[in-house]
């Protein structure tokens, strides 16, 4: 009893000064950032707001949440697609996907309908289908241009078509090989969730843009690209350097030492020099040696042109417009300081596969190709999921660096989550910019969740 | 023939590895070449080198741009949470690997949700607390004194212990972390109180008002680090229980086992763990940028840095002067030790 007791002491004596700074700097100021965003603090604490925070940010909360479900549908249509069919599935689990796949395919239709309707009314000029057209297809409040958006509009209607087309093939294709009825429909009905549930996110989408805050909305896209620009070049670039430093290698320490280099060095340092060599000027490194090989010098950091509207030569926005010029350069410097990285810790995984695979697959006769894809690729997915996850939570967070080399221009298309979190922060708007963290923060969970249900289940994860 | 082949593969190999070594190098090269040249020569590069090396650069950066005082202010405050940071956390680490009491589980939770958390979200609730409008903060400005004391206290036993070890009573290679940690403990406690203007400072630190503009803030709120917490976990469950179980049996409570048998064999962890809190505190910019206001008295080399090109618009001279005195003593650190820095960021990561 009384060893109890001093062991109790001794705990609270060790966990004591440290459980207390994590609880006061770190669990109180999430509670704390809840509290606030629920209320009005600019900069001190108002009245009670309630949701109206939320509702500012993301147009109507339903709307949201929709978009959100939707999402959740698409990676259980994703999990169908790719999912190991000769494995057995349980009864629930199916009656469940049919349910959700049928309910999406209906909408899906529903909609199909309904712009084939307002596509006819609209081109025999009707009144209501234009009101439906200011009501639906306006992306920014007030912005008159109806035929731009409804342009917009058509081309994802057939990019998502085409999309589609594509997943069936490859569902189709796969299915074959697997010989088994079974696994071509559950692969069908993958693709349908796919389809119905991006055409409700797209519609839900815009409705939360044409009520919400559409710079916070668009920051959010801006952070996608970031995300998926430097994540999947850095992990492949990591995979190239780690195959080539892989196996013995005459300078191995030095090459090792230099590509490592830019990942240690602070960032705000090579921010700034990023900001020099990627500046505007045309005497800026970058153009120097644009011009050196015969090509025009290019705004850079400062170019807020979607890159699809520059190459087609229309005026579209969201997702599909692509990043902007300057949301590149900021993943050029995402892909610098990271690929180093990614290379170490793919070269960590590399090492750790067993030698005698690889002899086994020699003396079998297996070529290089089959080497890689049935021996490398699989015992190093783990690794390569890792990265990815750490990744995406990083980017998610990327701020030091889009700051400083934002500096003191303005350009809204490198603008992403966090920036505008510190904006309101620097505008004393402390309460609308806790509920915009408290989104970033859910999202990032949420995106956390879905990478594991697609990919984690496959991966034997040790402690 | 196979031979033919091979070679023609290590051609390759050291053709993808030369390409990224020189895009590494080549950002590098220009931020020192640069901080060399005069202003037309900087705004105006027609070559990558400049004609003459003007060092005069680096002088007024370092007196005028005040990176004298940013370096300063930098190396203090790493120092100081590297310092308190291992302490306070190997200790909570400890706790949850070795020591069995009720709610263990349900604090170690607390620190796994705080692994999850962005600094974004933290940033407008922190800044609320830093002001004082949730809790009446100068009531806690002794925090950091209470916490450096702490820290000393027990890096001091730690040495005492390993000195009075009966089979080593020799300076050895194990001792030099810790005693490194106290010499600079120790070193900055003595600098406070000789020079007019530190000691002007340490009182700074005391006065009563909100924590804006101090060196406190950029330190308390990062010493409950937990991943730190978390990696010290680790490392203690490597111990074998039966070195505790023995121990127990000669009559040693907690805080000796701690500090004479189970910090010395996890020195190795003390070195990974202190450099990732050293990188961390050294590249920390978001909230120093945001606590640092009116006073350049407290900038850090990264927050000085981002406030120079901010003010001097067009001295890019200077600002490459300035990113290459921030870049300098990391980069000594790599290069003394590269094969820590790897395990460590492979452990942790250092961004993000």
């Amino acid at each position: 009893m009384k060893n109890q007791w001093r062991e109790a002491r001794s705990a609270g004596l060790f966990l004591g000064p440290g459980i207390g700074l994590l609880i006061g700097f770190g669990i109180l100021p999430i509670c704390l950032a809840v509290y606030m965003s629920m209320h009005r603090w600019k900069p001190v604490q108002g009245r009670f707001l309630g949701a109206s925070h939320y509702e500012k940010a993301l147009g109507d909360i339903t709307s949201g949440l929709i978009v959100l479900a939707a999402f959740s549908t698409l990676i259980v249509g994703l999990w169908l697609l790719t999912r190991d069919w000769r494995q057995p599935l349980s009864k629930r689990a199916l009656i469940l996907i049919t349910a959700v796949s049928l309910v999406l395919l209906f909408s899906s239709l529903l909609r199909a309908f309904q712009l084939q309707n307002f596509l006819g009314g609209y081109i025999e000029g009707q009144e209501w289908a234009k009101d439906i057209a200011k009501d639906m297809f306006i992306h920014k409040r007030g912005d008159p241009s109806h035929q731009l958006t409804l342009l917009n509009d058509s081309t994802r209607s057939l990019m998502g078509a085409s999309l589609m087309l594509l997943i069936c093939q490859i569902g189709i294709f796969s299915a074959v090989r697997v010989n088994q009825r079974k696994a071509l429909l559950g692969r069908l009905s993958g693709i349908l969730t796919i389809y119905a549930a991006s055409q409700v996110v797209s519609v839900g989408w815009r409705k939360m843009m044409g009520s919400g805050d559409t710079d916070f909305l668009n920051s959010l896209i801006h952070t996608v690209f970031y995300s998926v620009g430097t994540i999947s070049i850095q992990v492949s670039l990591g995979l190239i350097i780690a195959f080539a430093l892989y196996r013995k290698l005459r300078g191995f320490t030095i090459f090792r030492f230099l590509i490592f280099l830019p990942y240690v060095v602070p960032v705000v340092a090579m921010a700034t020099v990023f900001r020099l060599i990627f500046g505007a000027r045309e005497s800026s490194l970058s153009n120097q040696m644009l011009t050196a090989f015969g090509g025009e010098p290019l705004k850079w950091i400062v170019d807020s042109t979607p890159l699809v509207s520059r190459l087609l030569g229309i005026e579209i926005d969201g997702l599909i417009a692509g990043p902007s010029l300057g949301m590149i350069t900021v993943i050029l410097f995402g892909v610098f300081s990271y690929t180093g990285y990614n290379a170490v810790i793919l070269l960590a995984g590399l090492t750790s596969i067993p030698a005698e695979l690889y002899e086994a697959a020699e003396i079998e006769g297996a070529s290089a190709w089959q080497t890689f894809r049935h021996i490398t690729m699989p015992l190093l997915s783990p690794v390569i999921f890792f990265l990815v996850i750490t990744g995406l939570i990083g980017t998610f967070q990327a701020f030091t660096h889009i700051y400083i080399m934002l500096g003191p221009i303005v350009n809204e298309s490198i603008h992403t989550g966090v920036i505008m979190i510190w904006e309101q922060v620097q505008l004393g708007k402390f309460g609308y910019a806790s509920a915009l963290a408290v989104i970033l923060f859910i999202l990032i969970i949420l995106l956390t969740i879905w990478q594991f249900t697609l990919f984690g289940r496959r991966q034997e994860f040790g402690e | 023939m196979s031979n033919r082949k091979k070679s023609t593969k290590a051609y390759g190999r050291y053709g993808i590895l030369f390409a990224t070594a020189l895009i590494s190098l080549i950002p590098f090269v220009y931020m020192v070449s640069v901080s060399f040249m005069s202003l037309g020569e900087a705004v105006n590069t027609r070559t990558l080198f400049p004609s003459e090396l003007r060092f005069e650069n680096y002088m007024l950066a370092w007196e005028q741009a005040r990176f004298s005082r940013y370096l300063f202010n930098s190396v203090t405050v790493t120092i100081v949470t590297a310092l308190a940071q291992l302490v306070i956390c190997s200790l909570a680490g400890y706790a949850f690997a070795l020591i069995e009491t009720p709610g263990r589980q349900a604090m170690f939770v607390l620190v796994l949700i705080t692994l999850m958390v962005p600094e974004a979200v933290l940033i407008a609730p922190l800044y609320q607390v830093i002001l004082g409008r949730v809790f009446p903060m100068s009531a806690l400005n002794g925090l950091t004194i209470i916490v450096i004391g702490l820290c000393l206290v027990i890096w001091i036993s730690v040495v005492t212990s390993l000195y009075n070890n009966r089979f080593n009573r020799q300076l050895d290679l194990k001792m030099i972390i810790p005693s490194v940690f106290i010499a600079l403990g120790l070193g900055l406690t003595w600098l406070g109180f000789t020079i007019p203007e530190a000691k002007k400072l340490l009182l700074d630190e005391f006065a009563d008002k909100n924590w804006l503009n101090t060196y406190t803030v950029m330190i308390i709120p990062f010493v409950g680090n937990a991943y730190c917490i978390f990696l010290f976990r680790q490392f203690f469950r490597q111990l074998p229980t039966e070195l505790w179980h023995a121990a127990r049996l000669e009559g040693a409570n907690h805080f000796q086992y701690f500090t004479q048998i189970a910090v010395p064999l996890t020195l190795p962890a003390f070195a990974t763990v202190g450099l990732l809190s050293f990188i961390w505190s050294w590249n920390s910019f978001m909230w120093p940028r945001l606590t640092q206001l009116d006073s350049r008295g407290h900038l850090t080399l990264p927050v000085g840095l981002d406030a120079f090109t901010r003010d001097q618009g067009t001295e890019m001279h200077l600002w490459m002067a300035g990113a290459t005195i921030t870049v300098i003593p990391v980069l000594l650190l790599y290069i003394v030790a590269l094969r820590f820095f790897i395990n460590s960021a492979s452990r942790a990561g250092f961004k993000g």
